[in-house]
């Protein structure tokens, strides 16, 4: 009776701790934060799709049609003109649409060489941004800023005359600051900016 | 005498302010409740409003700060377009500036209850808190005044794409008349005609169906039940909502202008003596209160009198009094009409005609805000001038205030400076190249 007695009571005892560790392993599972995507990849994610979406209108859609078939032309005023938009105008009406969405996120175009003066780099972390993505096309420019007791995480990454027409038009407009654009040179940057909880 | 009167003192003294605070509160509230309202106003109301500052709740919500929401409510269609978006201001780049001029908020630039030039209250320099680098940026804006933005005629805050320097460069070298056709004309119904007047029997009126029988109704196939119903669902006056039915755009945008306005705050239609506008006085012709019918008879549809003498019956201002000799009034029976091409009504400038896009295919219709095209000038030239002008002689009479009073009889004073800008920005590159 003794011996059932304590075996009993061992293996209740082992059964208990046994339990106790696997609950609290799972309390500690549950109680773990969401390990979520970090913000850097976020807008790595967002850059390639403003890049690839990018490249596909300049190279395949304006640079086709204006410049090797000559069908249509690609006009700052492309409504009175009746012709399609510049690559940076479709990235801008784009930014445009999310930002009405209100979900937060944005992006935008900013450039040392900007044709519309809007665009030149505004803050002390565009300007910073710019000048290291122009230095070195390869590595975005990160930072985590608070603006007006808001957090948000910004990067910028190179933009990059994907095909000549960027730099035709570039360095024939009138308004342009810069007239010796070459294909694949870097001619701004792209914004990303995050709003962090 | 002063035991006496020690017993009802405490009473008589509770009862010192709460009687007048009741006699007050009790006046207040009838004049609230039966809508003279204007006691409550705390200031002069801006033209663009005043016609329904009397329906607090079509901006205010109790005491609580305005938001740009109750601005959209009626702004929506313009706010749509705008591109200093509201949205624009929450990216954080804006951050410092707007800690100058928060312009996100309407309010900020249009602040109600206050005098204002063209509903704007704030300096007409309210770009340079944002734009003070615009000198060392552009050196062709070198040296212009601040307040130069707005009233030369080359920026439009809330459309800054409207006037850019390609489309005043092509526009100023036309000639001062471009096309005197230039206007979008009606196309013809396609309904088919309707047979014949379906009044129940009785009740017709010899008069209205000969002015039936020679409407653009009867082209389209609208006959009288279509409007007045028929049998016991007869209504001798179907009132605006039935007109409403089919001309859904038209209505729409009158109750966005100062004609309409009042019906969409749910207010007693508009009379003439509301209006700030000199108007003629009561009598004779002048209509008592606004609606379609006003300005429209429905047998007889007859636009040229819409277009027309419907303004004139009220309208007594410089403007509207000189319109039957100014240039524009004496090309009326110039063409085919009514309002045939290369005529110019009254509605030509403040009720344009615009093309829509439906499922159903393209319509030419009827704006009819009568505010739209007034400010800023440039959506009037847009709109309006450029298809039968060039934008030098639309652009400097629209900025000459006096022309416009004489009905634009005569020349502009001197040539809108964006124009002159442009031409002298042209010679220099000429010169320079």
């Amino acid at each position: 009776m003794t011996t059932f007695s304590l075996r009993i009571i061992t293996r209740g005892a082992l059964a208990g701790v046994a339990l106790s560790l696997l609950l609290d392993h799972c309390g500690q599972a549950a109680a773990a934060p969401p390990a979520g995507i970090p913000p850097e990849l976020v807008a790595d994610y967002i850059h390639a799709v403003i890049e690839a979406d990018r490249a596909v209108y300049a190279d395949r859609v304006v640079q086709r049609l204006q410049n090797k078939e000559g069908v249509i032309k690609a006009s700052e005023h492309f409504e009175a003109d009746k012709a399609l938009p510049l690559p940076a105008q479709m990235l801008r009406m784009g930014s445009q649409l999310v930002s009405e969405k209100g979900v937060g996120f944005r992006y935008a175009l900013i450039s040392p060489w900007a044709i519309n003066k809007a665009n030149l780099p505004k803050t002390e972390f565009e300007k910073q941004g710019v000048a290291s993505v122009v230095a070195d096309r390869t590595k975005p420019f990160r930072t985590i800023q608070e603006v007006a007791g808001k957090r948000y995480f910004m990067a910028v990454y190179a933009d990059i005359a994907v095909s000549p027409a960027c730099a035709a038009c570039h360095n024939d407009h009138s308004e342009s600051p810069r007239k010796d654009f070459k294909t694949g040179d870097v001619m701004g940057g792209v914004v990303i900016t995050l709003p962090l909880p | 005498m002063r035991g006496g009167g020690g017993s009802g003192a405490p009473w008589r003294l509770l009862l010192r302010p709460v009687v007048p605070a009741a006699v007050v509160a009790v006046v207040l509230g009838t004049l609230f409740a039966t809508g003279n309202r204007a006691i409550f106003v705390p200031g002069k109301t801006s033209d663009g409003h005043h016609l329904i500052e009397g329906a607090c709740s079509s901006c205010h919500r109790g005491f609580a700060p305005i938001k740009n929401e109750s601005c959209a409510g009626c702004h929506r269609a313009e706010l749509a377009q705008d591109t200093h978006s509201i949205r624009v201001f929450e990216d954080p780049r804006w951050a410092e500036d707007l800690a100058r001029l928060d312009a996100s908020r309407c309010i900020t630039c249009h602040g109600e209850h206050h005098v204002a030039d063209r509903g704007v209250t704030v300096e007409a320099s309210f770009c340079f808190p944002c734009h003070d680098d615009v000198p060392e940026k552009r050196p062709t804006h070198k040296g212009l005044p601040a307040s130069s933005c707005g009233d030369a005629g080359c920026h439009n805050y809330h459309d800054n794409r409207a006037l850019n320097t390609a489309f005043l460069t092509r526009e100023a070298a036309k000639p001062d008349l471009v096309d005197r056709a230039g206007l979008p004309s009606f196309r013809r119904p396609t309904t088919g005609p309707a047979a014949s007047a379906d009044a129940p029997s009785g009740s017709g009126d010899p008069e209205i169906e000969r002015a039936w029988l020679g409407s653009r109704h009867r082209e389209a196939g609208v006959s009288c039940g279509d409007c007045h119903g028929e049998g016991p669902a007869f209504a001798r006056s179907p009132g605006f909502g039935k007109c409403a039915e089919c001309h859904g755009f038209e209505h729409e945008t009158w109750r966005a202008g100062k004609h309409g306005v009042r019906d969409k705050a749910e207010l007693a239609a508009l009379e003439p003596g509301d209006a700030r506008l000199p108007m003629k006085p009561g009598g004779g012709e002048r209509p008592a209160s606004m609606s379609c019918g006003t300005c429209h008879d429905p047998h007889t549809v007859d636009t040229r009198r819409a277009a027309v003498e419907a303004c004139l019956a009220c309208h007594d201002d410089q403007h509207s009094r000189l319109f039957a000799a100014s240039p524009h009034g004496r090309t009326l029976g110039s063409g085919p009409g009514p309002t045939g091409a290369g005529e110019v009504t009254c509605a030509t400038c403040h009720l344009p005609r615009v093309t829509t896009d439906e499922a159903t295919g393209e319509r030419v219709v009827v704006n009819h805000n009568n505010t739209f095209t007034l400010e800023p000038v440039d959506r009037m030239a847009g709109m309006v001038c450029l298809r039968c002008h060039g934008l030098d002689l639309a652009l400097s009479s629209l900025l000459d205030r006096d022309l416009g009073r004489r009905n634009y009889a005569g020349r502009p004073k001197e040539q809108a400076a964006s124009i002159r800008f442009i031409k002298n920005l042209a010679a220099q590159r000429r010169g320079g190249g």
